[in-house]
This record gives structure tokens, sequence and C-alpha cells, in this order.
């Protein structure tokens, strides 16, 4: 049984005004436990919609979404209960940094859980360890953290709620690629240590190579194609049709097998290219 | 060829910091020519946006000075005229539009010049033409996606007609689709109207595309050649935290294994060439 399925799920924002805008309109998704899934999809595409719909932050316009078997809006007074174990990572989340002190920040989950003092604190510890972020920047202001750690604070704030799934959408947007490469190595290690259902919404595809095991692509407030990432990597053109992207990479050993050179066009990060290459190489 | 900005020894602490805090800006001396395209790289701190305010007077220069056709950012009564010529775009296109027609924001600018209508007129759409835009004049900004929103704040500034446009990470917040419309739009602005470009960018794929590549680091510059020079410096650029394209990276780390490739390859189609005449 998937953790997550979504059935007929449609949302029509302003429903009955003159702004009436459809942004998802009959999707079915499923999404095992314990994987990484990447949504991609154009700006407008509906994944954000998509996603905030998954931990119960908007309700459907028309459909169901199923977690761990159970409608979530069976019993809409559950519906707080659901975003403890769907945590959500908004776009730019730094900006809802908001306490005094970023050990407070990162223990507003939990606090709001009911947790003891003693478990949110040995939570706060965990999740500031998991994102790298230094006991020393724990009891600093937010606004006295760089770009990146801002960010990554507010991921542990999410991680320390210990939800099993976490949703981040577009988690290294505007990041330099230091701060980018620092924040998927740790989700990477967090999700090796907990294995904790990852869904990353992205518009990077080197991160979507790096990153998932399966790929979700939305296009205008439908579900385009659900398959692994080299499944959904093999269809670049389709992909370029909806506004989307294969890595720079695919596309070198897509030219090359195209050209004649017998070699897989099935590369999607720099690593397993240089494997190929060697691979090429010995057999030639 | 002219020099548009001539920034000599400049050094710059953010007011708060002052007497205490580090230099944001290091004696750092940069000069940028008519009509040229310029792609600026470096960290999350190492100064690229300063620079970027500082070359529109946004902010001046603690010690040394910032010129712009001739005129010192210093000089308070040149700022007006200053900030018509160098136009600033940022990264987020949502806190740049104000109006509620795509082309009432295109005309902002010119208004407060106190045009007449006529010019105003000739200006906006000419603007949105540049930028592909013209089509949506009449569209509500916030209905637009991601890269016409910036392709919309581009027009804004393209309708002051500056001969400069610094761009401070334009494309930092789109999708892959938008990133090329902007990028697009900014080339042609550079190749067909001869505006004069800099681009601060953490895409390598959009430095490739410039003439002259700037890397910053602790404030200063520390390579300032051709996208073909920098990013040859593969292992010096990772090591300030940076990337090079993957095209690079793969020449790179094949002549690493020893298989001989060139050690200059930027885009995706040199590699192939290359490795078809060496390997295939």
């Amino acid at each position: 049984m998937p953790l997550i399925e979504t059935r007929d799920l449609s949302y029509v924002y302003s429903e009955g005004t003159p702004y009436e805008k459809r942004a998802l309109d009959g999707v079915n998704i499923s999404i095992e436990e314990g994987g990484i899934t990447a949504v991609i999809g154009h700006t407008g595409s509906g994944k954000s919609t998509l996603m905030q719909q998954l931990n119960g932050l908007i309700k459907p316009t028309g459909g169901s979404i199923y977690f761990d078997g159970r409608d979530i809006w069976e019993n809409p007074k559950e519906i707080r209960q659901l975003r403890f174990k769907v945590g959500l990572v908004f776009q730019y989340p730094e900006y809802q940094l908001f306490d005094e002190t970023v050990r407070r920040d990162i223990a507003f989950g939990p606090k709001n859980m009911g947790l003891d003092e003693k478990e949110i604190a040995r939570r706060v510890d965990f999740a500031a360890q998991m994102v790298s972020l230094d006991e020393k920047l724990l009891d600093k202001s937010p606004f006295e953290l760089s770009g990146g750690e801002k960010r990554r604070a507010a991921i542990a704030g999410v991680i320390a709620m210990m939800p099993r799934v976490i949703i981040l959408d577009e988690p290294t947007a505007g990041l330099d690629p230091r701060g980018r490469d620092e924040i998927l190595s740790r989700l990477a290690e967090y999700k090796r240590m907990t294995d904790t259902t990852m869904v990353i919404v992205s518009h990077s595809m080197e991160d979507v190579a790096y990153m998932a095991d399966s790929v979700l692509v939305m296009n205008k407030g439908g579900l385009l194609m659900h398959g692994s990432v080299s499944e959904v990597f093999s269809r670049a053109e389709e992909l370029k049709s909806v506004g989307l992207s294969v890595p720079d990479v695919t596309k070198i050993f897509m030219g090359l097998k195209s050209a004649g050179v017998k070699i897989s066009a099935d590369i999607f990060t720099v690593d397993s290219g240089i494997e190929e290459i060697k691979r090429y190489m010995q057999s030639r | 060829m002219d020099n548009i900005i001539e920034i000599k020894d400049v050094s710059f602490r953010y007011s708060s910091e002052e007497e205490s805090g580090d230099y944001v800006i290091k004696n750092l001396s940069l000069t940028i020519e008519k009509g040229s395209f310029t792609a600026v790289l470096g960290h999350n701190g190492s100064g690229k946006s300063t620079l970027a305010k500082l070359i529109n007077g946004l902010i001046k220069p603690e010690s040394g000075s910032v010129e712009v056709l001739g005129m010192s950012t210093s000089d308070e009564d040149k700022e007006t005229e200053i900030r018509r010529n160098v136009g600033l775009v940022f990264q987020n296109p949502d806190n740049q539009l104000v109006a509620t027609i795509v082309e009432e924001d295109v005309a902002f600018g010119p208004e407060n010049l106190g045009m007449p209508p006529e010019e105003i007129r000739r200006r906006v759409d000419d603007a949105l033409k540049r930028v592909d835009m013209y089509d949506y004049r009449s569209h509500a900004p916030h209905k637009l996606s991601g890269g016409q929103k910036q392709r919309v704040a581009i027009a804004g500034i393209i309708a002051m007609e500056p001969q400069c446009i610094v761009l401070d990470e334009p494309t930092a917040m789109l999708d892959p689709k938008g990133r090329d419309e902007v990028m697009d739009a900014i080339i042609s602005l550079n190749k067909n109207s001869g505006i004069t470009i800099v681009l601060i960018t953490h895409f390598m794929d959009e430095a490739v595309r410039a003439g002259r590549v700037v890397v910053m680091d602790n404030g200063g510059i520390i390579m300032d050649d051709t996208p073909r020079k920098v990013f040859s410096n593969v292992s010096e650029l990772k090591s300030i935290g940076l990337d090079v394209p993957q095209a690079t990276e793969l020449a790179f780390r094949m002549n690493g294994m020893g298989y001989e490739m060139p050690r200059d390859i930027l885009t995706k189609e040199e590699f192939i060439k290359a490795f078809m005449e060496k390997y295939a």
C-alpha cells in the first residue's frame, strides 16, 4: 500500500468568482514509503498546490487524499495531527523564521505536538545536528544567520517533528553551489539514517538526478509522467515540450549515443557519466 | 572602446558594521566597457550584490571611486542621471512589479521622469517588444509566469533607455523555460540594442554565454577573463564553492583518468565533438 495516494484530486482557486482558476484537475498519484520522489513541472503547473494538499494545508475542491490508507479529510478535526506526520518545508522557508532564537524556532513544531521539555531539547539537538547547524548558532537570533544557515534552520524545524514524510518545496532555490550541495548532502544523510519518505519539488534537473528515486512530472494541473529517474529523463523531447529539460550531462551522453558511440545514454549525474566512460574505454 | 563603468580601489562596509565590521568589498578595481556582456560569479557573501548596488549608486564607496559615464556615484547631483543610465534588476520579480496592468508597470519609470504621453507610449511599446512581451501588454502581472514577470521588470528598466543594466541573479527563482526566456532577452538587449550587461549569477551555463567572466571571493576579484579561460580552472573554482559546466567537469575528470581531452571545453557540443574525434 502506498503511503500517500490521491484519487481524482482537483483544486479550483476562488471557485464561482471571475478569478476562478483550476490549479489541479483529476490528479492520481501514489507515493511509496521510504523513497525520495521528485516533483517537477514549470511554474503554474500545479506542483505547489499539490504539495499543500498533501499535508492538509488546503482542502481539495474535488477528489480525495489518503495517508496510510485513510482519507485525510474524513475527520477534519484531525487534520492538525496529519501536519505533524507530513512536514512541509515551504519555498524560501528562511523568511518564516520568527522566534527570538534559532533554538526556539526549531522547537516550535515539537512544542505544538505537546512533547515534554526533555524530548523537545533532544529533538532540537538532533535536528540541528542533522542539518549541520553549529551548536553555537542555536542561541543566536535567526536574523544573524547567513542565507544558507537560515534555510537549514527552517528545515531543522520540520525535521524536529520527526514526520513520516518531509515535503520540500524547492529547497535549493537561490542558493549558491556550495549552499546547494550542503543542503542536498544533509538531506541525503538524513534519509539514509531515518528512512523518512521525502518529496522534493525542484526546478533543477541536476538536483533531481542526484537525489530522487522516482519523478512525478506535472503539467497544466495534471500528472504527465510518473516513473523512475531513468524512465522520465529518457523522454527528453516531451520534457522539453512542457518547458522542462534533462541534465546537461544526460544531453551529452544522448548526443554521443546518437552519433553512433556504443555508450549508454542512461546517465544523469557526472559521477555516473565518469563510470560509463571508464566502462566504454575498457571495452574498446 | 569606451568604459561605461570605472571602479577604482573601492572598499565598502555596511554602516551598521562600520569601524568594527568586516569589509564586504576590499580594494576592488574593475572597468566595464560600453556594449560588453560581463558575468559576475561568486558564492553568497562574496560581495557580488554589494558590487551591483555600488555600480548604480544605491550605496557609496567608503574609499575609492565608482564612476558611471564619467560621473561619480558619490556626487549627489548626478544620482538621478546615474540611476537612469544604469538599471538594476533583482532576483524576485514579484517585488519589482507595482501596477495592475503590464504596460502601466513598464510606464512607471518614464512617467516619473515627467515625459510627454506620446514618448511614454513609444518607449513602453518598444521596451515590451524587445523582451517579447508586447502581446501581454494589457495582462495583469500577477497572472504571468515567473519568466514573463521578470521580462516585464526588465522592460520597465529598458523604458528608461539606460545604457547599462545590472542584473542580480534574475533567474534564481525561475523554472528552466523561464530561465531561457530571460537569458534570451538579456542577450538580445546586448547584441541588438547595444546595452551593456552586467549579470550576477550562480548558474554556470549563463556565465558561459557572456563575453567576460569576473569571479569574486572575499570582496575582491580573483579571476577575470573569457569564460573559456576562467572555467578551465576547475579545481580553483570548486575550492571556492563554485561549479563548472557539466561538460567542462567531465572533460576535466577524463584528463585526471589519463584520457586526454581539451582542457577548455565549455559546452556539450564541444565535448561531443572532441570525444568523437579521439575516442569514437
